[in-house]
């Protein structure tokens, strides 16, 4: 008797919680798991405790609230984290990911919510110019668009990829690069917390973040959509934004 | 290159396309596009590079520290020889630190530390690389040179050969057919741990791999292309090694 009822409410249990998120089809039901780099502040970093925060996942939370899922984050380089959703490891990429025609290949991205450029950033009083970049070795992170500028413009032989930008920005501190390609509002976000820097904007043409959905998951994501509209409609999004920029 | 471009764009509408047509495209994305193999082929020399760089000075500290530690526990007993002494605890510390730490954090620490003003990424991995690998080579070799009887260099001094010419022509050649298996074990990891250098932003083989693989969002290609990469080399490596030890082992039948 005792294992009948022990029985059924295990089978209870398993059945609330598939319940709970059942309305949307996830990697792991009830949860919303996002393949993220954090090492990009302000959009995501790592506290104490080794949570990620930044302004990515405080969307997150909320949009998740409102759609009964848990969010959880899965850190992981940011190369592999573009491609973790189309191996079906994750739900979504969220990791500053700009929207990009041949990244529409392997993802559905969500309505874009902030624009940045790419930013230059160096030694302070670093012969450095939008000009002679061309003459420099550029440290970048492996899969970020900033590689893929600094590679297409100035030849791989005046970059050098790292598996986070952390890992850049101590690089340029050492010395062994001369100069990082980041966004803008990343590389202010390093600009404060390292002292000696200071960072230019580049000419290139302005990217839009969005978040990077697996193929496919049409209900998921729009009713991601709707809820991502409202939080930009009622300026959630712009008081995010600018709490984590302070 | 047409063929390509429009099955390239079928699959990105999502119409319905073969396996060999997915295949075809996958692979010529990975591999032929933009002439990526010269990104591999550049991997593929700076991987080989390093090896050889590191298997150089890998064998040079190797032999070093062997001869010296073999020199030390092999000392009759009472008959003490306080330099050596010296020496054998300075290089017992450095197998030790060398041993008890993975390489990836050796790697950190040389590439962000101790050369942290180098730009020469390529040639800080291959230092790293053989510093770790002497340690390794170094117990095998000693472990070679240990497992040569005792007698023989009885035998050998007792016929009025000296320390030098009684290792160079008596233990010597025994050691070396004992270690060889041994020390191509540690080649081969040697070999595979020229990946590692990508993490110092060393352009090897997986460094292209992951370029390419970043450049197109597609991980299957690029990497089971490098793995079958490495794959080639260790066993182009292996035969080598199998070649060398059955010409020693010429004398073994009698």
């Amino acid at each position: 008797m005792k294992k009948i009822v022990a029985l059924m409410m295990a089978v209870c249990l398993v059945l609330c919680a598939a319940a709970a998120g059942a309305e949307y089809k996830t990697v792991e039901a009830g949860k919303f798991i996002y393949s993220t780099s954090p090492d990009f502040p302000p959009f995501e970093s790592t506290d104490d405790q080794d949570n990620v925060i930044g302004i990515e996942p405080d969307i997150l939370a909320i949009i998740c609230g409102n759609l009964g899922l848990t969010p959880e984050a899965y850190p992981i380089d940011f190369d592999s984290a573009l491609i973790a959703p189309s191996a079906g490891k994750a739900d979504a990429v969220v990791s500053g990911v700009t929207v990009r025609e041949d990244r529409k290949a392997t993802m559905d991205f969500t309505i874009p919510y902030v624009t940045i450029v790419q930013g230059v950033v160096f030694k302070q009083g670093a012969d450095v110019t939008l000009e002679n970049l061309k003459d420099k070795t550029i440290g970048v992170q492996s899969g970020t668009t900033g590689q893929i500028y600094a590679v297409d413009d100035f030849g791989e032989d005046h970059v050098a990829a790292y598996d986070k930008y952390s890992l850049a920005f101590q690089a340029l501190q050492n010395g062994q690069v001369d100069c990082i390609m980041v966004d803008d509002m990343v590389g202010a976000a390093y600009v404060k917390q390292i002292p000696g820097l200071e960072m230019i904007k580049t000419e290139y043409e302005p990217e839009e973040f969005a978040f990077g959905f697996a193929k496919g998951n049409t209900e998921l994501l729009e009713a991601f959509n709707a809820e991502l509209q409202k939080l930009i409609d009622d300026g959630t999004i712009e008081q995010i934004i600018l709490k984590w920029n302070e | 290159m047409e063929q390509f471009l429009a099955w390239k764009a079928m699959m990105a509408a999502g119409e319905p396309t073969n396996l060999w047509q997915q295949f075809y495209v996958l692979f010529y994305q990975a591999f032929i596009e933009n002439e990526r193999w010269l990104q591999y082929l550049n991997g593929v020399v700076t991987t080989l590079y390093v090896t050889v760089l590191a298997l150089a000075l890998g064998i040079i500290l190797g032999v070093l520290v062997a001869v010296v530690r073999t020199a030390h526990d092999q000392q009759r007993a009472g008959h003490r020889n306080p330099v050596l002494g010296f020496f054998n605890g300075i290089l017992k510390i450095y197998v030790t630190v060398i041993r008890g730490t993975p390489m990836m954090v050796q790697l950190m620490i040389m590439g962000l530390v101790i050369f942290a003003s180098s730009r020469n990424f390529v040639m800080v991995g291959a230092l790293t690389l053989g510093i770790n690998s002497g340690a390794y080579t170094a117990e095998i070799i000693r472990g070679g040179l240990m497992s040569v009887d005792q007698g023989q260099m009885e035998a050998g001094r007792s016929l009025g050969l000296n320390y030098k010419d009684t290792m160079r022509f008596v233990i010597i050649p025994q050691a070396i057919k004992a270690i060889l298996p041994a020390l191509g074990n540690e080649f081969i990891v040697l070999l595979k741990d020229t990946s590692l250098i990508s993490v110092i932003g060393g352009k090897e083989l997986l460094y292209a791999a992951r370029s390419v693989a970043a450049r197109n969002y597609e991980p299957m290609y690029p990497y089971v292309g490098a793995a079958i990469v490495y794959l080639l080399l260790v066993m182009l490596f292996t035969w080598l090694l199998g070649i060398f030890e059955r010409r020693l082992r010429a004398s073994d039948r009698r």
